[in-house]
C-alpha cells in the first residue's frame, strides 16, 4: 500500500480526533460557565468559533484531496466519507454551542427561573452522548454505536418535558416569559447535539461494516436482515 | 481494477487460482464480504 496514502489517512484520523476533543472541551466549558454564571468564558467560546470553522474546512479539503488523488475503495473509502460527515456534524455542534453560550449570557437577568436544573440534566446527557459517539469512533464498536442511537429517545423526552414545563409556566407567570423562551431554545439546541451524536454513531457503523443505518434503514437497531454479519457480498 | 469497477455489473476476485469472492461490483468495491478481497482492492497486498 502506498506510504503517502497511509500517512494521509492517518493524518485525517488525527485531525478529526483532535477536532472532536476540542468540541468536547468547549461543550464542558459552556455548560460549566452557564452553571457558574461566567459570562466572559461564554463570550470567549462564541468568539473562538471561527477556529473550528477553519479546521472544518481544512479537514474537508484534505478529504477531497485524498478522494481525488488516491480514489480509495472499500474500508478506506468508507473512512474518508465518514470523516467528511463527522467533520460536518462536529462543526454543527460547535455552532450550536455558540447559540447555547449566547442564550446563557442572556439568562443572566433571569436567575430566579429554576428550569436550569432540567437544562443541566439535558446538557449532561448530550455531553455523555457526544463523548460516547467519539469513543465509538475510536474503537469502531458497532454495538456501542447502536446502543447510543437508542439513547437519543431519552434526550428527546427531556426536551419535550422542558418545552411543556416552559409552556405551562408561561401561562401562569408572564414575568418569566423571557427566561422561558431562552430555556426553550436551549433545550432544542441541546436536543440537536444529541442528534449529531447519533449521526456520528451511525457514521461509525457505516465506517466499521459498510451498512447505512439511518432513517428507515435501521436494520441494525431493529435486528433485521441487515444485522451485523449478514453481508450478502460474503 | 478501476476499469472493472467502472464497466462491470458483477465482479469476481480470484487469487492464485482460487475464487475468493463473487458479488455485485458495487458491493465488492464498497463493502467486500471477504477480508482478502478488501485487503487486495485497498492495496494492502498484491
Amino acid at each position: 500500500m502506498n506510504k503517502i496514502f497511509t500517512r494521509e489517512l492517518e493524518g485525517l484520523k488525527e485531525s478529526i480526533l483532535m477536532l472532536a476533543a476540542e468540541i468536547e472541551n468547549r461543550m464542558e466549558t459552556v455548560f460549566l460557565a452557564i452553571s457558574n454564571h461566567e459570562n466572559q468564558k461564554l463570550v470567549e467560546i462564541m468568539e473562538a468559533d471561527r477556529e473550528i470553522d477553519a479546521r472544518e474546512v481544512e479537514i474537508e479539503e484534505e478529504c477531497l484531496k485524498v478522494l481525488a488523488l488516491h480514489q480509495p475503495v472499500a474500508r478506506d473509502l468508507r473512512f474518508v466519507v465518514a470523516v467528511m460527515k463527522i467533520n460536518n456534524d462536529l462543526e454543527r455542534v460547535a455552532d450550536i454551542l455558540v447559540n447555547i453560550a449566547d442564550r446563557g449570557c442572556r439568562l443572566e437577568k433571569y436567575r430566579e427561573c429554576d428550569l436550569i436544573e432540567k437544562i443541566r440534566a439535558m446538557g449532561n446527557l448530550a455531553m455523555e452522548m457526544l463523548r460516547e459517539s467519539l469513543a465509538c469512533l475510536i474503537s469502531l464498536d458497532v454495538d456501542r454505536a447502536v446502543a447510543l442511537i437508542k439513547r437519543d429517545d431519552e434526550l428527546d423526552a427531556m426536551n419535550v418535558d422542558v418545552i411543556q414545563s416552559a409552556i405551562s409556566r408561561a401561562e401562569h407567570s408572564s414575568d418569566e416569559v423571557g427566561a422561558l423562551f431562552l430555556y426553550h431554545s436551549m433545550a432544542r439546541d441541546i436536543e440537536r447535539i444529541g442528534d449529531h451524536a447519533t449521526n456520528i454513531a451511525e457514521d461509525v457503523a457505516y465506517l466499521a461494516d459498510g451498512w447505512i443505518i439511518r432513517h428507515g434503514n435501521k436494520n441494525y437497531v431493529m435486528g433485521g436482515e441487515h444485522a451485523k454479519g449478514a453481508n450478502p457480498g460474503g | 481494477m478501476q476499469q472493472a469497477a467502472r464497466i462491470s455489473d458483477m465482479t469476481a476476485f480470484f487469487y492464485e487460482g482460487e475464487l475468493v469472492e463473487y458479488a455485485d461490483t458495487k458491493m465488492i468495491f464498497t463493502r467486500p464480504g471477504k477480508q482478502r478481497t478488501e485487503d487486495y482492492i485497498t492495496g494492502r497486498f498484491g
